[in-house]
C-alpha cells in the first residue's frame, strides 16, 4: 500500500464516519426531530390498511402523515 | 433527556439506517470495486456521492413528497405531475421497471443468503481452502450448468429461494412496519456489531497463504485504496498488452528484473488520470452509488410522496446516505476486497461476478475465526434481514402503480406483482451458468436503467420545477436546508456530468469508437446483444423490454395520467 493509498483511505473512511456520526448528533440535538425523520422501508403505507386487521380503516399509522 | 427519549431516537436512527443497509453494501459494492480495478474506482464512487448520489436523493425525496400531496404515489403518476403533458408518464415508467426487475434478482441474491445461513448451521460449509470454497458456492448457485440450482437439498437454491418469496409477499399484503421496527432494533445493531468483529479478524489476516506472502490484507488494501497502479506489460502482436497488475514491493521489484532481462516486457504506471478515462468506470461507480442508496430506483419517489409538509425530507436523506456510506466504505469496502485478495490475488477478485466475491471470500474468513460457523451463520442470516428490508421498499412502487393505474386494491395489485416477479425470478434462477441472466439485468436495469432515470428526475428537478423552488420545497420541515452550494450542483454538474459520462460510454463501449487511438472496446454486455450474441442475455433484456411495455401501456390507459390533479408544481 503506497503513502497516496494510506492517505486516500483515510480520508474516505474518516470521511463517511464523520458524516454519520454528524447525522447522529444532528437528530439527537434537534428537538422533535425524531418525529419527522424517516427510512423508505420502515414506512408503512395507506394501501396496507385493506390487508391488515391490525389497522383498522380510521386509525392512525404511525410513520406515515397523510395530507 | 430521559433515557426513555434516547432509546426512542436512537430506534428512529436505527429505522432509517436499517432501511439503507441492503445487498448493495456487503456484496455489490466490493464486487464492483474489484471489477474496475479498486482505486480509481474509489475515486470515481466519491465524486459521484457529492455530485450525484446526495444532490439526486434529496431531489427525489422532494418530488415525491410534492407529488404525493397532490395524489400521486407512482413514478409513473410524479413524473406526470412534475411534466404536464402526455409524455411525462412514459419517462416514469422507468421508476416502475426499475425496483421490480431488480426485485426479481435481489430476491434470488437473498435466497443464497438464506441458504449459506442454513448451511452454516449444519455444517454444511466447512472450506480450508479457495477451491473448497469456489466448487460449493458453484454448485449451490448452478454456475455450471442452466437449471442445476434448481433442486431443493440444503445445498441447492430451490427451497430457499421459493420460502423467501413467500415471506416476501406475505411481509408486503400484510404491512411491514413492525417486523422492521424489530429488525431495526435488535438485529441492525447486530450485523453493525458482527461487521467490527470480522473487520477487526480481517485486518489481522496477514497472508493466509505462507506461500503467497504477497497476498495480504495490507496489500489487499492497497489494490483497493491506491491511486496509482502498476502493470507488467508485454509486446505482442497487438502491440504493448497487459499482462497483469503488480501489487506490492516484492512482486514489482521482481518483475522489474523480469523486463530488465526481457526486451519484451515492461513495468508501467498508470496514473490516477488515466485510469479514470474509462467512461465504464464512471458509469459503474455512479450505478453503484444509485443503486446502494436507492436512488434512481423510482423507490423514494414512492415512499416519500406517503410523508406530509411536517416530514424532514433533508436530513432523512442525508441520514440514510451517511448510514448507508458508513456501512460500504467503512464496514463492506474494508472487510470484503482486501480479503478477497489476501486469499485470491488480484485476478481472482476481478474475475468474479458482481454478488459473487462475498459468497466465495467471507465462508474463508469465517474460517479462520474461532467460533466461526457460527459467526457465519448469524452474519448471513443477519444479512439476509436486511436484505429482506430493501427487497421490500422495491415492490412497493410497482404496487403503487398497479393500484393508481387499474384503480384496484392491495390484494389485487399484490397478487399481479406475485405472478410477474415469481416469472422474472424463475427465469434468473433457472438460467444460472456463469451468472449470466443475473449479471446482465444488473448491467442493463441495475445500472444502465437507474442511470437514466436519475438523469431524468436531475434535469426534471432542476429544470422543469426549477431549483430554488426545489430548495424551498424541501426547507419546509426541515432542521437545515440543502445548502446553498448544491444550487449550481444541481442544475448544471450533475446533469451535464451525467450526460456527458453517458455519451462517453455510447460512443466506446456501443459504438466502439476509441480515443485513445487504439482498438474499439465495446462492452461485455452490449458484446452480448449485438457482436456475439448470448441467447440468455438477449432474453433477458427481451423480459426487460416486455415489461417496460405492459407498464407503459397500463400507464397509457389509466385514468389518473390523464388529467392534472391539484394544483401546479
Amino acid at each position: 500500500m503506497t503513502t497516496g493509498g494510506w492517505i486516500v483511505m483515510t480520508m474516505s473512511v474518516g470521511g463517511v464516519v464523520t458524516l454519520f456520526l454528524w447525522c447522529l448528533w444532528k437528530v439527537i440535538t434537534s428537538p422533535r426531530e425524531t418525529d419527522h425523520l424517516h427510512g423508505a422501508a420502515g414506512l408503512e403505507t395507506p394501501d396496507t390498511k385493506e390487508a391488515s386487521p391490525e389497522h383498522p380503516p380510521n386509525s392512525s399509522i404511525r410513520g406515515v402523515h397523510q395530507s | 433527556m430521559s433515557c426513555e427519549r434516547w432509546s426512542s431516537r436512537l430506534g428512529v436512527i436505527l429505522a432509517v439506517a436499517g432501511s439503507a443497509v441492503g445487498l448493495g453494501n456487503f456484496l455489490r459494492f466490493p464486487g464492483q470495486a474489484a471489477q474496475y480495478g479498486g482505486g480509481a474506482f474509489m475515486i470515481a464512487y466519491f465524486v459521484s456521492l457529492l455530485i450525484l448520489g446526495l444532490p439526486i436523493c434529496w431531489a427525489e425525496w422532494t418530488m415525491g413528497r410534492m407529488a404525493g400531496r397532490h395524489g400521486f404515489h407512482s413514478s409513473p403518476g410524479v413524473f406526470h405531475f412534475f411534466l404536464r403533458n402526455r409524455w411525462g408518464k412514459y419517462v416514469g415508467v422507468i421508476g416502475v421497471v426499475v425496483p421490480v426487475v431488480i426485485y426479481m434478482y435481489y430476491v434470488v441474491i437473498e435466497s443464497w443468503c438464506l441458504g449459506y445461513a442454513v448451511n452454516f448451521l449444519t455444517g454444511g460449509i466447512r472450506f480450508d481452502s479457495v477451491d473448497g470454497a469456489s466448487k460449493f458456492f458453484g454448485r449451490f448457485i448452478g454456475i455450471e450448468e442452466n437449471g442445476l440450482s434448481l433442486g431443493f437439498g440444503f445445498d441447492q437454491v430451490g427451497s430457499y429461494l421459493l420460502f423467501v418469496f413467500v415471506l416476501n409477499f406475505v411481509l408486503i399484503y400484510r404491512g411491514v412496519s413492525k417486523g422492521i421496527e424489530w429488525f431495526c432494533k435488535w438485529a441492525m445493531p447486530a450485523l453493525l456489531v458482527l461487521a467490527l468483529v470480522i473487520l477487526a479478524r480481517v485486518l489481522t489476516l496477514g497472508a493466509p497463504d505462507p506461500s503467497l506472502p504477497e497476498r495480504n490484507v495490507i496489500n489487499g488494501l492497497g489494490y483497493m485504496w491506491n491511486p496509482g497502479k502498476v502493470f507488467l506489460e508485454k509486446n505482442g502482436e497487438a502491440g504493448w498488452t497487459r499482462e497483469r497488475e503488480l501489487i506490492g514491493d516484492t512482486e514489482i521489484e521482481q518483475a522489474r528484473a523480469e523486463a530488465a532481462a526481457d526486451p519484451s516486457l515492461r513495468v508501467e504506471t498508470v496514473g490516477i488520470a488515466g485510469q479514470l478515462r474509462k467512461p465504464q468506470l464512471w458509469l459503474a461507480a455512479a450505478g453503484q452509488i444509485f443503486f446502494s442508496l436507492s436512488v434512481g430506483f423510482g423507490v423514494i419517489l414512492t415512499y416519500a410522496s406517503y410523508l406530509s409538509k411536517r416530514d424532514d425530507v433533508v436530513l432523512s436523506g442525508l441520514s440514510a446516505t451517511s448510514a448507508n456510506e458508513f456501512c460500504e466504505v467503512g464496514l463492506g469496502g474494508l472487510i470484503t476486497l482486501p480479503a478477497g485478495f489476501a486469499f485470491l490475488g488480484v485476478a481472482g477478485v476481478a474475475g468474479m461476478g458482481t454478488f459473487a466475491l462475498g459468497f466465495n471470500v467471507l465462508p474463508l474468513v469465517f474460517a479462520k475465526m474461532p467460533m466461526g460457523e457460527l459467526f457465519g451463520f448469524v452474519f448471513f442470516l443477519l444479512l439476509f434481514l436486511a436484505a429482506v428490508t430493501s427487497s421490500l421498499s422495491m415492490l412497493q412502487p410497482g404496487i403503487a402503480f398497479l393500484e393508481e393505474a387499474l384503480n384496484i386494491g392491495r390484494k389485487e395489485s399484490v397478487a399481479i406483482m406475485g405472478f410477474i416477479t415469481a416469472m422474472g425470478s424463475a427465469f434468473v434462477v433457472y438460467f444460472s451458468k456463469d451468472l449470466k441472466a443475473l449479471d446482465t439485468l444488473d448491467f442493463w436495469v441495475g445500472t444502465f436503467l437507474i442511470f437514466i432515470l436519475a438523469t431524468s428526475q436531475i434535469i426534471v428537478f432542476s429544470w422543469r420545477f426549477g431549483v430554488e423552488k426545489g430548495l424551498a420545497e424541501a426547507a419546509q420541515g426541515s432542521v437545515f436546508g440543502i445548502p446553498r452550494v448544491f444550487v449550481p450542483v444541481m442544475k448544471f454538474i450533475s446533469p451535464l456530468f451525467l450526460l456527458t459520462v453517458f455519451a462517453l460510454w455510447m460512443l466506446t463501449n456501443v459504438f466502439g469508437i476509441s480515443f485513445s487511438g487504439g482498438e474499439p472496446e465495446f462492452s461485455g454486455y452490449v458484446r452480448d446483444l449485438f457482436i456475439d450474441p448470448e441467447p440468455v442475455a438477449i432474453l433477458a433484456v427481451g423480459l426487460v423490454g416486455l415489461f417496460a411495455l405492459f407498464v407503459a401501456l397500463l400507464a397509457s390507459r389509466a385514468r389518473a395520467f390523464r388529467h392534472q390533479k391539484g394544483g401546479n408544481p
